[in-house]
């Protein structure tokens, strides 16, 4: 295990009658914000679970905060938060009522931190969590988890279902836990503004397999769109991370992952006019990277 | 790193919280379920034929009832209510889940029937129309109850499932009337029913070891099933 890794996942294999997670390797760097996106049903909430040693891997070796996952993990819970999306407390207890649960497990919780995180994420103590919003439910668990200051956070579509403000209150708040340099943070979403807003690292996930992980400035530095006006009689030439291509009359537009200066050198070589070169948004990405897997062209 | 000079509690420490936040989130039935118990043994107590049956039948309801209870409220409530991933959050096990659900179910269930086990004696032997050679029979009775209650709990934490939990359970519940009108006729055991002194033969004593012997062997397997789990949820 490599000293700087919070997580890593080296060959999991997990088969479900009608899903199966495949040969999954994946490092998440001590300090780092790693966003894991993949569709609905993608594997994403199955890998987290496996790494909070929910649901043991039939083969494969886990291993978080330097210990082994699951034979070790009452010992590394400790030092992990884990929130998902799905994950209601007690419906009939206040919010005081959890934080005191809280406190009586976990020697380290901060109270003073917990009474900021209800104030800022605008809760009420005395208030039970069947009567809060599902907003609120989601900022409570977070809360839950964020005052034990736990040095590795997995969460789990924490931003799901929330408003534009919550969803603010929750991403800063996120922020705010990585000015400690040795906290992580993996959390799965299929939201990619979420994720391009706060991650540094990006894992693509789609049908239990990684896709595609890597940093997400490369990820945005490697991804154009180039618009472009082709001559009479053109052909594209063959060029390496092309994804897709369309010709609309005079105008055309390529897709490309491995973005240089020798594509749009070998298009101008090849009489075209480049009009245009075009960053793709996080999302246009996750979608190519996806449709890019399914159709089994990822060179 | 911090975490280093942080004392954490250990299992016992953990289990005991997490049976203090079950019992906290089913205090209020609970209570009731006492007063109904303690109604069960002043009707006994009172010398008319039907304040005496009135009374053995809210007993044998108030022990099924918090049988059932608990095994809703405390477990089943936990899948069905998904507050499961977030106990399993907590720095325990999946076994050490399991054992703190059976010490805080089992507990329980076991200060209420050890309540009312006392309270019969009591009340027959402090009320002389009380014949002491019912005892055995309802120590009988009241260790089936213990048993049905152990069944459905260990079923439904071995199945995972609300509709074998209830099957089980409804079997047990219908299987109280028949058990007790068998036991009235057991050889060994009816024929002492009406004298003045508690009969300890080998035929209630044997009865009462086979039920237990069922109650630490249900305990066990659910231990062996749960330690061979791999999924959690």
């Amino acid at each position: 295990m490599n000293n700087q890794s919070a997580v890593r996942l080296s060959g999991v294999n997990k088969n479900y009658p009608h899903f199966s997670l495949s040969d999954v390797d994946l490092d998440v760097a001590r300090g780092s914000i790693m966003g894991l996106i993949g569709p609905n049903g993608a594997g994403k909430s199955t890998a987290l679970r496996i790494m909070m040693g929910l649901v043991r891997p039939d083969s494969g070796t886990v291993n978080v905060l330097g210990r082994e996952i699951p034979s070790e993990q009452v010992a590394a819970k400790w030092r992990i938060g884990f929130a998902s999306e799905d994950m209601p407390l007690y419906q009939p207890a206040t919010l005081e009522w959890h934080m005191a649960f809280m406190q009586g497990l976990y020697a380290d919780w901060d109270s003073a931190y917990a009474d900021i995180l209800v104030q800022r994420f605008d809760l009420r103590k005395d208030q039970k969590i069947k009567g809060m919003s599902h907003g609120q439910r989601v900022k409570s668990g977070l809360l839950l988890v964020l005052a034990r200051r736990p040095q590795l956070l997995l969460l789990d579509e924490p931003t799901t279902g929330l408003d534009p403000v919550a969803r603010r209150e929750v991403l800063n708040e996120l922020m705010d836990v990585l000015a400690d340099e040795d906290r992580t943070i993996l959390f799965s979403s299929h939201n990619t503004k979420d994720v391009e807003q706060l991650s540094d690292t990006i894992t693509f996930i789609d049908r239990g397999r990684i896709i595609a992980s890597q940093d997400k400035e490369i990820f945005i530095e490697n991804w154009r769109r180039i618009r472009f006006e082709p001559p009479e009689g053109f052909k594209l030439p063959a060029l390496a991370g092309t994804t897709e291509s369309h010709l609309n009359g005079r105008l055309a537009n390529m897709v490309t992952r491995r973005f240089g200066p020798q594509v749009t050198q070998a298009l101008q070589e090849n009489g075209a006019t480049v009009h245009a070169v075009e960053r793709l948004t996080l999302e246009e990405i996750f979608v190519a990277e996806v449709m890019g897997s399914r159709e089994g062209d990822n060179t | 790193m911090t975490n280093k000079t942080i004392n954490r509690p250990g299992f016992g420490v953990i289990a005991w919280r997490l049976a203090v936040k079950d019992f906290w989130l089913i205090r209020w039935p609970l209570v009731g379920y006492a007063a109904m118990g303690a109604l069960a043994l002043l009707f006994i107590s009172i010398n008319h034929p039907l304040t005496f049956h009135a009374g053995l039948v809210l007993m044998v309801s108030a022990l099924a009832v918090v049988g059932a209870h608990l095994v809703f409220a405390s477990m089943m409530h936990e899948r069905t209510n998904q507050t499961l991933p977030f106990l399993l959050s907590l720095p325990i096990s999946y076994l050490q889940y399991t054992w703190s659900k059976l010490l805080f179910t089992i507990g329980t269930f076991s200060l209420f029937w050890l309540a009312l086990v006392l309270g019969i004696f009591a009340v027959v032997n402090t009320r002389d129309f009380l014949l002491a050679g019912m005892l055995p029979y309802d120590m009988i009775v009241l260790t089936y109850l213990a048993l049905a209650f152990v069944l459905t709990l260990t079923v439904g934490m071995m199945t995972e499932s609300l509709a074998w939990t209830i099957v089980i359970m409804s079997i047990c519940n219908i299987g109280i009337s028949l058990f007790m009108i068998t036991m009235t006729k057991f050889p060994g055991l009816g024929e002492f029913l009406g004298e003045p002194e508690a009969v300890w033969n080998t035929t209630a004593i044997g009865i009462l070891a086979i039920e237990v012997i069922l109650i630490v062997a249900l305990v066990g397997l659910t231990i062996l099933v749960q330690s061979r789990k791999t999924d959690f949820l």
